[in-house]
Formats: C-alpha cells, sequence, structure tokens
C-alpha cells in the first residue's frame, strides 16, 4: 500500500475530485467495458483513493476502457474518470507494472515510438510491428521485442 | 469557392480510407473546397495519451497551428478551420483541449509550436506527393465535382405533405389485412417513393415543421 498514491494520481486541477466518491456504481454501470473487466471502474476508484497501487496498475481495467467518457459525463460527484484512467495508464507505464499476457499496453508503446519516428502512425505499420514482436493475443514474456511490454 | 482547412488524421488516412473518400465526393458535389493542411501530424488521443499527456497536447497544439496559419492571401485564402472534420476514431476531443491549455503560448505553459511557415515541409515518409505550391500531400486526388447526371429524385416537402394528407385514415385497411394503405400512389418512381406512399415515413420522425395530417396520426404506422 502507498500512501502517496492517490495524491500522485490526483495531481491534474480537478482530481481532488476523487476523495468525493461516494461509491454509487454509476460509471460501473455506464461503463460498456465493464463486464470485460477484472475490476469495475467503481473498485478502481475505491482501490486508488485506498493507496493500493499495485492491484490498481496490474488489472486490466485502465487498458479496457475505451475512452467514450460515459463515465466522467454521468459522475454525481463530477470525478472525471476517463482522466484517472489515463493517468493510471500512464502511472503503470512508469513503474514497469503492467498487467501480464495483455498486448493493450504493448499497442500504446508503439503507436508511441512510431508517432515519435513518423509523426504519424500507419496503422498497417503499428499492426506490421505489435504482430512480429508477439503473437497477436500473447506478448512476449522474455522481453525480446522492440516495442516490449513494461 | 468556401474552402476549408481539412484534417484527416490517422484514422482517415489509414482503416477510415472510406470515410475519407466519400467526405471528398461530398464536398465536391456541395461545391466546396477542402484543402487537407501540410504536414500535420498525430492528434495524441487514447493510444498516445496512455504514455504521455504533455506531448500528446504538443501534438495536438501543433495541428492547430497549422491549420491556423494563412497559407494564401487574398481571393484564394482558405477562409475557415474545420475542427470537426478529423472524424477519425481516435479523435477524443484532442484539438478543442489543446487549443484550450495550450492558447497561452509558452508564456503561459502551453507548448512552443510553430506552423510550416513560408516554405513548404520536407517530405516526411515515402508515398507523400507534392502539390504545385510544393505542399506535401498525402497522394489524395483533388476534390472534384461530379458531373451532373440523373440523379436520384427525392420529393420535395411539398410533394410530402401532399401524400401525408392523401392518405386514409389510420384504421381503413385494404380487405385482405395488410398493413399497406389502400390510398393514392404515386407512380413507381422507386422505392423510396413506393415506401412513402405505403405510409412508411423511410424510418425518420416527423419534423416538427411537418403539420400533422388529418385523421392519420399511425398509431399503428410502421417505424
Amino acid at each position: 500500500m502507498n500512501p502517496a498514491f492517490p495524491a500522485e494520481i490526483m495531481a491534474k486541477p480537478g482530481g481532488e475530485a476523487l476523495r468525493d466518491c461516494i461509491q454509487c456504481g454509476t460509471c460501473s454501470g455506464a461503463c460498456p467495458m465493464s463486464v470485460h473487466m477484472d475490476l469495475t471502474p467503481r473498485r478502481v476508484i475505491a482501490l486508488t483513493r485506498a493507496g493500493l497501487e499495485r492491484d490498481v496498475l496490474e488489472s486490466a481495467t485502465p487498458w479496457l476502457c475505451a475512452s467514450c467518457y460515459e463515465c466522467q459525463v454521468r459522475c454525481p460527484r463530477d470525478i472525471k474518470v476517463t482522466d484517472v484512467m489515463y493517468a493510471l495508464k500512464r502511472r503503470a507505464i512508469e513503474k514497469g507494472t503492467c498487467p501480464k499476457r495483455f498486448p493493450i499496453p504493448v499497442l500504446a508503446k508503439a503507436f508511441y515510438n512510431m508517432v515519435a519516428t513518423h509523426g504519424r502512425n500507419s496503422e498497417s505499420r503499428r499492426a506490421h510491428r505489435a504482430g512480429v514482436a508477439h503473437e497477436p493475443a500473447q506478448p512476449a514474456e522474455d522481453g525480446t521485442a522492440s516495442a516490449s511490454s513494461c | 469557392m468556401t474552402a476549408y482547412a481539412y484534417y484527416p488524421g490517422c484514422s482517415l488516412s489509414g482503416l477510415g480510407k472510406p470515410y475519407d473518400e466519400s467526405l471528398r465526393a461530398v464536398f465536391g458535389h456541395l461545391g466546396l473546397g477542402l484543402e487537407e493542411i501540410p504536414d500535420w501530424n498525430c492528434c495524441g488521443a487514447t493510444s498516445y495519451m496512455s504514455v504521455s499527456e504533455d506531448k500528446a497536447v504538443a501534438l495536438a497544439a501543433r495541428n492547430l497551428a497549422i491549420a491556423e496559419t494563412p497559407r494564401r492571401r487574398g481571393r484564394g485564402a482558405v477562409r475557415r478551420v474545420l475542427p470537426g472534420a478529423d472524424q477519425g476514431a481516435a479523435h477524443d476531443g484532442r484539438i478543442p483541449r489543446a487549443g484550450r491549455e495550450g492558447a497561452q503560448g509558452p508564456a503561459g505553459g502551453g507548448p512552443r509550436v510553430r506552423g510550416p511557415g513560408r516554405r513548404a515541409a520536407p517530405a516526411r515518409h515515402p508515398g507523400q506527393r507534392r502539390g504545385p505550391r510544393g505542399d506535401p500531400r498525402e497522394g489524395h486526388p483533388p476534390a472534384r465535382r461530379l458531373p451532373r447526371g440523373p440523379v436520384l429524385r427525392l420529393p420535395g416537402r411539398a410533394a410530402v405533405r401532399h401524400l401525408r394528407r392523401s392518405a386514409p385514415a389510420a384504421d381503413a385497411r385494404p380487405p385482405d389485412g395488410s398493413r399497406r394503405r389502400a390510398g393514392r400512389r404515386l407512380p413507381a418512381q422507386g422505392p423510396l417513393l413506393r415506401r412513402i406512399a405505403d405510409g412508411h415515413d423511410g424510418g425518420h420522425r416527423r419534423p416538427a415543421e411537418l403539420p400533422a395530417a388529418e385523421g392519420s396520426e399511425g398509431a399503428d404506422r410502421p417505424t
């Protein structure tokens, strides 16, 4: 448990609203991806507020977020849930604790590297890079890939 | 001719290419110009934002700076910026957010970005074609007007009103019990008109300005 973790996620202006969460579950109810998540958005907010960093950063929930902003629009406490998810993703990449056997973080890093090199993202190039780095549904565990998981 | 600055993004240049092509065709048919902004870069949404937020805002701000830089003066000037034109899947509100956060410039903490300037930027990747002014373009054909020819003639609003007024009462059914109305029918000009004559409103909601037809409020109107 990391007591400084909530403050890091709430660093952006407007992030202090995370403290006001009433755990109503509107975000989980509105989320189209919540049925596929191991931890629903409501639980992620609760765990983030409690400082249980490892559980949150190793879950697939922020990576499954589709950025539809339904949760953020509907939250009765005006918590910017989608922005919290982005902050969690950035934190997971910084610390290197991404969920195992999950291709989405690999995809994000490949995307980032491709934009850094070419300025744009050619989707066929991205699919090629992510595909040769590992099997499409199984990220490489030995870290030999160029766009290796964190 | 009014020309709009156009930002396709990676989506409309990649998997969303059909959308880009239909957009250009429609703009050509409407007589509006669509000018792709030169040397645009990734908008910095979703996947990119998951890695770095500051750089994502800088990407969007650069696009804005390029779009707002007047590339021609006088009669050929591109007058308007169409911010909603980047309909790609990764749009995600990046560009308006960059406008809010980056509008202060370097002194206000915003990123320091510049447009391409007078000289066109060099080609960034193979396959990038240059237009007549040296602007790097993606190799799309220019927007062109479609030839005037036989097009589907849809009924105007007056014709639709006429059809609704002349429709029989809602509970009037032909003897065979089918839901098709036994009212006046226009000569068959096509499947759309036939469906309207049958009382099917094409799946659209009735616009507020159309007067309701007498006695045919359509409680059983198929939708």
